[in-house]
């Protein structure tokens, strides 16, 4: 207990927060991190190795981990677990296709211990694409309802448009600061 | 397969007659045993025992068997039998406690238990097998040059990951040696499909917001620039001229790419790729470039990123096309009338 303690203190005074952001190839993770930091979104080129982004939201600073999703990428995926507050899995609502392997691939990282403290948040992307899913289809095809012990969300998005994607941060961000700051 | 399935059916009744004639044996030799009471009816009732629990055991051991050859049609219900055939051997063995010596059925419950692991050796065995596809990983063996081995994962993943196109969206599909033209002017918003052609040289004149290019051999492919995503799987020594703002090739080999991307291309599991820069289209076209929302001379098609080398030296996998090597834009568009090209809007 020791040094979760400490690892606490250090985090509540830095008011920091560490999100990895995973998914599939061309989910739109960099999509999702580049709108909302208001960044321009047309010359995105598929991530080789990863991208990092610090930015100021509501008093906090989020350190975000935007990691590419290749099938040759995934197995990386683990050497960025460590010290995870928040675990971002983003989802291609469009791709019906390749839904199950993106339904094995989150369930393989919700079993990882070093991910076990992390809240999760879902976005279900591109729903300005005509056909996509619904997050509700999305949530029973992950079979998201079956996690227990863990927070998790899941919300709608397009980070085309823009649209659901503070909603999701902010429960992200509040849900963190609710487990991890509750004594300021 | 009909073939196939008839004789497992056959086999099964067989085994289900086989293990009811047994039961009933057993039944009479224990009628028999309580009419009689003394040590002989023991004996009967002993043989019986066996020789039920033998049958029981040689059909799991079949239906295991069979699963084993993949001749089932239905490998999860099959399993599921299995495991019923075993709790059943459990009940027959728990039901003869009371006369049966301590030697018989440590040995049976011996049996029982090798079943119970081969039944889950089948079980693990078959349950990634339903959606399980060997063709990326052999590819990637197969793809030139060493990428380096990654961590393996913790555990083999069921995927099939491969890019599909949406279910209705329109194209050219199953095709031989055609020419497939999709003509300018056509609505430019939605998927666009390329599936299983052969031989086949396709225009497409109309832009589209998602290009899906899928199992393509000995194939020219001609698209005007489109203001969304190609993606290519299973290409094969075919030619291909592509405008989009994101390009992502797998698992293809032997193709020469002439690119316009906005971005960086990916290629991955791929082989002996050679990539030249889209063509000047011949005056007298129209730009297609403003419609897609793109700028011609952002091009970044010699910066492609292999993510089977993650390394900062060439990848072995693609090469830039030496010049002499590139199709005039004539010769690529060899098939094309001028006049179907796009109209000035």
């Amino acid at each position: 207990m020791g040094l979760l303690t400490i690892l606490k203190k250090v985090k509540q005074k830095e008011h920091e927060m560490r999100l990895l952001m995973l998914g599939l190839d061309n989910a739109g993770k960099t999509t999702v991190v580049k709108k909302f930091n208001g960044e321009d979104i047309d010359l995105i080129s598929p991530t080789l190795g990863f991208n990092i982004k610090t930015l100021e939201y509501s008093g906090f600073k989020l350190n975000i981990w935007d990691v590419g999703g290749q099938t040759s990428l995934r197995s990386y995926w683990r050497n960025y677990f460590e010290s995870t507050d928040g675990l971002i899995w983003v989802v291609d609502s469009s791709d019906r296709a390749r839904l199950l392997d993106c339904k094995a691939e989150l369930q393989q990282l919700l079993q990882q211990e070093r991910l076990a403290g992390a809240s999760l948040l879902v976005f279900a992307n591109k729903q300005d694409i005509d056909g996509a899913l619904t997050a509700e289809e999305i949530r029973d095809t992950l079979e998201l309802g079956s996690i227990e012990r863990r927070h998790w969300k899941i919300v709608s998005c397009s980070a085309f448009t823009g649209a659901g994607l503070v909603d999701g941060i902010d429960w992200m961000v509040k849900d963190i600061a609710s487990r991890i700051f509750m004594f300021d | 397969m009909v073939d196939e399935s008839a004789s497992e059916m056959e086999q099964k009744k067989q085994a289900i007659i086989e293990r009811m004639a047994a039961r009933e044996r057993e039944a009479e030799a224990r009628k028999a045993a309580r009419a009689d009471g003394d040590a002989a009816a023991v004996g009967a009732q002993l043989r019986a025992f066996e020789a039920s629990f033998a049958a029981e055991l040689a059909a799991a051991h079949a239906a295991l068997a069979s699963l084993a050859a993949a001749a089932s049609a239905d490998p999860a219900a099959q399993l599921e039998a299995v495991g019923a055939q075993i709790e059943s051997l459990h009940r027959l063995v728990a039901g003869a406690a009371s006369f049966l010596p301590l030697a018989v059925r440590g040995t049976s419950a011996a049996k029982i238990g090798e079943l119970e692991a081969a039944l889950k050796a089948e079980r693990e065995r078959v349950a990634p097998k339903k959606k399980f596809s060997f063709k990326d990983r052999s590819k990637l063996g197969a793809g030139g040059g060493a990428p380096p081995p990654p961590p393996p994962p913790a555990e083999a993943l069921v995927r099939t990951d491969t890019f599909k196109a949406p279910a209705g969206a329109r194209g050219f599909r199953s095709s031989k040696g055609a020419v497939l033209t999709r003509p300018a002017g056509e609505s430019v918003h939605g998927d666009y499909a390329l599936e299983d052609l052969e031989q086949c040289d396709v225009r497409l004149l109309t832009a589209c917001t998602a290009l899906w290019v899928r199992n393509l051999r000995d194939c020219t492919v001609f698209t005007v620039p489109c203001p969304g995503s190609i993606y290519l799987t299973e290409c094969h020594n075919c030619t291909l001229v592509l405008g989009a703002r994101q390009i992502r090739m797998h698992t293809s080999t032997q193709c020469s790419l002439y690119l316009h991307a906005a971005s960086h291309p990916i290629i991955e599991h791929c082989s002996d790729l050679r990539i030249a820069p889209y063509p000047a289209l011949p005056a007298g076209i129209p730009s297609p470039w403003a419609a897609a929302g793109m700028n011609p001379e952002q091009n970044q098609w010699k910066l492609v990123d292999d993510f089977d080398w993650l390394k900062q030296s060439q990848s072995p996998n693609w090469r830039v096309m030496p010049d002499d090597d590139r199709l005039p834009v004539e010769e690529l568009l060899k098939s094309l009338d001028l006049n179907d090209l796009p109209v000035a809007q």
